[in-house]
């Protein structure tokens, strides 16, 4: 496999503050690639040391399988779309995007087609003579996109582009950026702290935490079977559960919870008898009804709705599986005329899933 | 009690502080226009001492070595000042502190301690005073202020147009001609023309340094006074000072101006 | 194509070592201030410890005597004025000064940057030709006494001019935007719901006043003042051309010892007594003030 960037064991500290822990990643051609995080997680240094402005304490960098430990921002084929948008005020539009152009000495003939192309790629025509001030938050946006975009790089690199949008601007930029990235077919990599933004856009997401990566996936992957407590959490809702293993049977491990509910996981050979285990379950993999559905493999306990929240589309409860164990359950509004399959607070009810929607967590 | 009652009697003696700052100012206008050369008395209006003035070669003189210092002081430290700024503003090293400590002095320190230390040492590495000798102590002064102003406006930058210079292709040198001086021009334009101002009104400095033949307007002005008191002093002065006011208040202007 | 070559290579020799590029931007400043600012005070401070040669030069002899001069009444008078005159000065300019500064920062924004401008205006403009306008106000025949004949008030014109009363005015008026600045920058910074807060608890103006704003504005009340004092214990035009032989200040000592009498090292050891003055209160203030913050704030 051909990769555009390389991180091969790639650490950054600012003094003791590790932003950057040991990070290795490999980002395939074309690929439109996220890092997840909460503030502070690592994911901008990340980007900036692929894009020059940091260096890194340890570890190397690849773009195009050439090492770009000596190479400043300006010698690699990497450009970014930052945050503030970065848009030069004393310049217009077209300024702005000429100002890479002319770096790369593009003759003035040729320049002037590029721009026309960049303009109309983002759909500014006829903005070339206005300054960024003049412009909205959205249109700013595709400036920087545009003057990254007309130097065709190997790699785009955006830090949280959407950030300064509003949630509706911001959801239709998503679905442009999406399909601007498939008909340019550059690399993206972008930073986000938005799991839905992520999970939408991205072709693979790499999720972050305290310097370190914890995931490396498709959204799928990183949604139903999260590797760690803390992708579990962060991305979407998940009921936790910690217990002890019984054993192991067939296909299936049989794990006693703190909270003394025995349940059933698929078969993981990493554990034996005793072993402590962590797992969790999404709050949509539930079924509630009277009684469980009688599936193989299907895991049936008897609780009582705790606390119920009316979404409209879907209703939320909260089910009290034992004194200490709660889980929260998201079930479709299945209510049609004459029909009235929902639970009121303090109902008994029965709560199934199927083993393998359990999760087992690493540390 | 309601804000405006404590505002009330503070607005009455506000207006009387600005009063104090701008009436001597105003009388002094006023009596450079009036026939009378000794008298306080109003006579008649007349631009006559104006016309003595710029008929005068010994204050055509002097105005033309003011010129000639202010410009080159001028320039000198706008360059020095701004790279000074850039330089602290962009580098951590060690010893900062202390470089910002030492730029600190020549703004506390004493008029006549600069004026008097300079004339010591031109004398004694036994260089001739004269129009160089108040160019480089001016150049000295005008430093600390150019680098205030200019940080003051690298400190309202936007970091990130630097990286996004460098990002989309531009080495160091490139992005500081390209982008960080575009932004700066403004806090540039202001800095040079308050070292103008201020190297074209120095009296205490020059007054040591100048030497014999190198006379500027301000010492011009003070060899009249202490003659005494005449409308053409007057005039002078009122040209003088209107002539700064207006280069202050575009300086003004531009601090305030976003790119 | 060779200069450009050269720039890369600088570029990346600057790069590896960007200590060096720090230092090469700084050096032209570090050249300047070092040869033209630091030295020369150096030299100054030298002098002051050699014997006098005759006609204005001096000799290569150490001697404290420049120095041990000071105790005669005749310079301890002129040290003490100085003293008296700069901190009066200072005193008067915290009475005039804070509730301007005050009212320019309760102003709308809009005129509270016009007051601060016409504030700022005269410290840009000429200190000879400001003092220069007082003595058409205070001298003899000058309009002062003029009007007070006109309105009958007196009948012989009053002595204003060459006075301590003169000085003082004249100092005051010179410096007052160094006070207004700072005290504005503090004040400004106030938290108004801190001053609703005390009317809450209680408080009339002026506890409130005394309790709530003026401690909360120390900042800008020390460095106000040193920004003032400074300046004042080192004048020299204002008690040249108000003050004249009557009434001298430091300055006006040194600039006689440059001038007509031509002791340098004497010269040389009253600016040095009054640039220590200057460090001293500089210190004292920095002590007061707590450090780098304050620092900033005097700028």
């Amino acid at each position: 496999m051909e990769f555009t960037v390389e991180l091969n064991r790639v650490t950054k500290k600012f003094g003791d503050v590790v932003a950057a822990d040991n990070v290795s990643l490999q980002i395939g051609r074309g690929e439109f690639f996220s890092l997840l995080g909460p503030s502070g997680c690592g994911k901008t240094t990340t980007l900036r040391l692929i894009a020059g402005f940091e260096e890194p304490t340890e570890g190397e960098i690849f773009i195009n399988n050439e090492n770009v430990r000596d190479k400043r921002p300006y010698e690699r084929d990497v450009n970014t779309v930052f945050q503030s948008y970065a848009l030069f005020p004393h310049l217009t539009v077209a300024g702005n995007i000429a100002f890479g152009l002319e770096r790369k000495k593009t003759p003035r003939h040729e320049m002037g087609r590029l721009i026309e192309e960049a303009l109309d790629l983002v759909r500014l025509k006829g903005m070339g003579d206005r300054y960024p001030r003049q412009l909205s938050g959205g249109q700013q946006q595709r400036v920087a996109l545009a003057r990254a975009l007309v130097l065709k790089p190997e790699v785009l690199l955006l830090d949280e582009p959407l950030g300064a949008l509003d949630l509706k601007l911001r959801k239709e930029m998503q679905l442009e950026l999406k399909s601007l990235q498939e008909k340019v077919g550059i690399t993206f990599i972008y930073v986000t702290h938005d799991q839905e933004e992520a999970l939408t856009m991205s072709d693979r997401i790499a999720v972050m935490e305290r310097g370190r990566l914890e995931q490396v996936g498709t959204p799928e992957e990183i949604y139903e079977f999260p590797k760690t407590r803390f992708v579990a959490d962060f991305i979407g809702v998940s009921n936790f559960f910690s217990g002890q293993v019984i054993r192991a049977e067939g296909e299936t491990l049989l794990v006693r919870t703190d909270g003394n509910l025995d349940v059933t996981l698929p078969l993981d050979h990493g554990f034996t008898e005793g072993q402590r285990v962590q797992f969790s379950i999404r709050p949509e993999k539930f079924s509630v009804g009277p009684q469980g559905k009688g599936r193989d493999g299907e895991n049936e306990l008897v609780g009582e709705i705790a606390n119920r929240i009316y979404l409209g589309g879907s209703i939320h409860y909260v089910i009290a599986l034992s004194a200490e164990e709660k889980v929260t359950v998201f079930l479709k509004n299945e209510r049609t005329a004459g029909q009235q399959p929902s639970f009121s607070v303090g109902e008994r009810v029965t709560v199934s899933w199927h083993r393998d929607d359990s999760v087992i967590l690493g540390d | 009690m309601k804000r405006g009652d404590y505002l009330k009697p503070l607005d009455w003696f506000t207006s009387a502080g600005y009063l104090f700052l701008y009436l001597p100012i105003c009388i002094l206008i006023a009596f450079s226009f009036n026939t009378s050369r000794f008298s306080v008395v109003w006579e008649r209006f007349t631009w006559e001492w104006y016309g003595r003035l710029i008929r005068d070669p010994l204050v055509l003189d002097a105005l033309k070595n003011s010129v000639i210092v202010a410009i080159v002081a001028m320039i000198l430290s706008t360059i020095i000042g701004t790279l000074t700024a850039y330089g602290l503003y962009r580098y951590r090293f060690r010893g900062k502190s202390v470089f910002d400590g030492i730029l600190f002095l020549p703004i506390v320190t004493p008029e006549i301690v600069v004026g008097i230390s300079l004339v010591i040492f031109f004398v004694m590495i036994k260089y001739n005073l004269g129009l160089t000798t108040i160019i480089i102590a001016h150049v000295a002064f005008d430093i600390p202020f150019v680098m205030l102003i200019v940080r003051a406006r690298l400190q309202g930058m936007d970091r990130t147009l630097e990286e996004a210079s460098m990002d989309l292709g531009a080495d160091e040198w490139t992005t500081f001609f390209k982008v960080t001086i575009p932004q700066l021009l403004p806090g540039i334009i202001a800095a040079a023309l308050l070292a103008f101002t201020l190297s074209f009104d120095d009296f205490v400095i020059t007054f040591f340094v100048a030497g014999v033949g190198a006379t500027t307007l301000p010492l011009k002005i003070y060899s009249m006074v202490r003659l005494g008191v005449s409308p053409k002093i007057n005039a002078l002065s009122a040209l003088i000072v209107l002539f700064s006011i207006s280069l202050i208040t575009v300086a003004d202007r531009l601090q305030r101006m976003r790119v | 194509m060779e200069r450009i070559g050269l720039r890369i290579r600088l570029l990346k020799f600057f790069n590896r070592h960007p200590h060096t590029k720090a230092f090469g931007i700084l050096l032209p400043c570090m050249f300047w201030i070092g040869v033209f600012f630091l030295l020369p005070l150096v030299f100054m401070a030298t002098y002051s410890f050699l014997e006098r040669a005759l006609y204005g030069g001096v000799q290569l002899i150490f001697t404290w005597e420049n120095y041990t001069r000071f105790v005669d009444p005749l310079y301890l008078k002129i040290l003490l004025r100085s003293f008296r005159i700069s901190f009066l000065t200072t005193v008067i300019l915290l009475i005039i000064g804070y509730p301007m500064a005050y009212r320019i920062a309760m102003a709308d924004k809009r005129w509270r940057n016009i007051l601060l401008f016409l504030v700022v205006l005269p410290f840009w403009t000429s200190d000879l030709i400001r003092t220069y306008a007082w003595m058409l106000i205070l001298r003899d025949t000058g309009l002062l006494n003029f009007l007070l004949q006109y309105l009958h008030v007196i009948k012989k014109p009053l002595t204003l001019l060459y006075t301590e009363g003169a000085i003082l005015l004249g100092l005051a008026y010179v410096y007052l935007p160094f006070m207004v600045l700072p005290l504005y920058a503090s004040i400004e910074k106030l938290d108004r719901s801190l001053l609703e807060a005390a009317e809450d608890l209680g408080a009339t103006p002026f506890w409130r006043f005394l309790k709530v704003t003026v401690p909360l504005t120390k900042s800008g009340i020390l460095a106000g003042s040193l920004l003032v004092f400074i300046p004042s214990v080192g004048a020299f035009i204002v008690p040249d051309l108000l003050g004249g032989a009557k009434a001298m200040m430091i300055g006006n000592l040194v600039q006689l010892q440059f001038g007509p009498s031509r002791n340098w090292p004497f010269g040389s050891a009253a600016s040095f007594i009054l640039m220590t003055i200057v460090l001293l209160a500089v210190f004292t203030y920095l002590r007061f003030a707590g450090g780098k913050e304050a620092m900033e704030e005097a700028r």
